[in-house]
């Protein structure tokens, strides 16, 4: 199998964000701040080029347990320090080949950058501000496909 | 003086006399109540006569009750699991949870002892790593004040129209201008 090679993701372009239901309140499917967060290093979502939201919602299988965020590049582009790269996850020990994988950075100070207090708050009132409806709700029927 | 300028004063002058003239509860005990003081004058001033609880009958109440029912509600962070299985996952403490639950008392309280009305009732709710936010949002502002697990600190970033806050504080004490700033 050829290597996929990491592209350039334009700005209008799409991904797709996985958030488990279980971190919801019951009654309450409303989107808040803490829904974005880093894991490892950086917040994981999938290109629209190479996945539909419900095939992301059924990477990690039993897609009931998610629901799908909605994300534009280039509006996560336009907020300080916060940066796209498209990092397809292939032949990987303990992962699932993924060439949607794309991961969003910034939420977290790096090196190398000055300190800021509030700085997370900030980035993360931005995203939720930009971010703050579900491409598929918590609880929506799971497409059969 | 203004008229906030007086209720603080009376506020300050009743505390250095009698103490707090709240009392906080748990929720099933009935929650905030005003102690109230019967007083009569005598050579030294003011003296407290007898004290009579009731429960706050002002439009206040409304906002410390959906409060109360917020922290309440906000428990639920304590049975969140791991299900992304994620390496960073920390879990929902009642230590973390308490930090911020009991800052929220302590503004409303301070709120309420100031006469300012419209600071609005937060969303509680989980954050990264164990953390938990409190999270306001109206119309023209949002507040985000996010308490990290294990540490005594909190972060905050606030914006509305012409203005931004943003800083760390203990939160042992109430912070008056993010009192303000949310109620102006």
């Amino acid at each position: 199998m050829d290597l996929w090679l990491a592209e350039e993701i334009p700005d209008p372009d799409l991904l797709f964000y996985r958030f488990p239901v279980g971190n919801l309140r019951s009654g309450d499917d409303r989107v808040f701040p803490g829904v974005f967060a880093e894991n490892k290093g950086s917040m994981s979502t999938d290109w629209c080029k190479y996945s539909s939201a419900a095939q992301t919602r059924s990477r990690q299988g039993r897609p009931a347990r998610f629901a799908i965020i909605r994300l534009v590049v280039g509006q996560i582009r336009e907020i300080d320090d916060m940066s796209v790269v498209h990092s397809p996850t292939q032949n990987v020990a303990g992962q699932p080949d993924n060439r949607a994988h794309t991961s969003v950075f910034g939420i977290e100070a790096g090196v190398g950058r000055p300190a800021e207090l509030g700085r997370k708050e900030r980035i993360r009132t931005e995203l939720y501000r930009r971010f703050n409806t579900w491409e598929i709700p918590p609880h929506a029927p799971v497409d059969p496909a | 003086m203004s008229r906030l300028e007086k209720a603080l004063d009376r506020v300050r002058s009743e505390r250095s006399t009698f103490g707090s003239a709240y009392e906080i509860r748990s929720p099933k005990e009935g929650g905030l109540s005003f102690v109230e003081y019967t007083t009569a004058r005598s050579k030294s001033g003011l003296i407290p006569i007898t004290s009579v609880g009731r429960q706050v009958p002002s439009p206040t109440d409304r906002e410390w009750h959906a409060m109360e029912e917020e922290i309440i509600a906000s428990e639920y962070v304590l049975t969140i699991e791991n299900d992304l299985e994620l390496e960073d996952f920390v879990p929902y403490t009642r230590s973390t949870l308490g930090r911020a639950t009991q800052f929220l008392q302590r503004m409303m309280i301070y709120a309420h002892s100031s006469n300012v009305v419209g600071m609005g009732v937060p969303r509680i709710g989980p954050a990264d790593r164990g953390s938990i936010d409190v999270f306001w949002e109206t119309r023209d502002r949002t507040l985000l004040i996010n308490f990290p697990s294990g540490e005594t600190i909190a972060n905050y970033f606030g914006r509305k129209p012409k203005s931004e806050i943003s800083g760390r504080f203990d939160p042992s004490e109430p912070r008056p201008e993010l009192l303000f700033w949310l109620a102006d």
